[in-house]
């Protein structure tokens, strides 16, 4: 039997330590990689999350300064109608005041007045469903 | 562009308020008038209504269209 130089003892346990600082090396990297991908999967997930809240958040104030321009346009409607409102009231009670207030309305217009009442009694004659197509403008006032 | 779902105006807009009725009779001269006037103050608000909610409308579609 041919004896095994010591050399190569020495050379097969160099080899085998090689392989296994390669495979320890090699397990490191992949931990790395596997780590780089997760930490930028997570990355992703954090900056989809911070778009939904800032979307979100913007989506909350649009639809807030909706709201606000709705709340000022009730108010407008309420301080026109108040001042209209006061504006008719004086209006009423210079007429109460004048002589012929109380006197009864002219035939004419008692008529009139008569034909508009029974027309709002009647059933048939408002169209609320807007059969009759758009209104015509307001008459010229006298 | 932002996009948030259409939002209803406000029942205060939409609601139309009572026409005032008309006098019974018998009719004065004082009567016929207030009704002539409350008529009058009933469609100077119906349409300032109109026109606000016309105005709301733009403004959301402003608002909405926003970057």
């Amino acid at each position: 039997m041919i004896p095994i130089p010591i050399t190569w003892y020495a050379i097969g346990a160099l080899a085998l330590a090689l392989g296994a600082a390669g495979y320890v090396a090699y397990d490191a990297i992949e931990d790395k990689g596997r780590l780089a991908a997760t930490i930028e999967a997570k990355d992703k997930a954090i900056a989809k999350l911070a778009d939904d809240l800032k979307r979100q958040e913007r989506e909350a104030k649009v639809r807030q300064e909706i709201a606000d321009a709705a709340d000022r346009a009730v108010v407008s409607v309420d301080v026109g109608r108040d001042v209209i409102r006061s504006r008719v009231v004086t209006i009423i009670r210079e007429i109460r005041s004048t002589p012929d207030a109380n006197d009864p309305a002219p035939d004419s217009l008692a008529l009139a007045l008569e034909r508009v009442r029974q027309s709002d009694a009647g059933t048939g004659d408002r169209d609320e469903g807007g059969a009759a197509g758009a209104a015509p403008g307001p008459p010229a006032r006298p | 562009m932002t996009r948030v779902e259409p939002l209803a105006p406000p029942q205060a807009l939409l609601r139309v308020p009572e026409r005032p009725s008309v006098p019974s009779p018998p009719v004065t001269n004082a009567d016929a008038a207030e009704y002539l006037l409350r008529l009058y103050e009933w469609g100077l608000g119906l349409e300032a209504q109109i026109r606000a909610t016309g105005k709301w409308v733009d403004e959301a579609k402003r608002l909405r269209a926003a970057p």
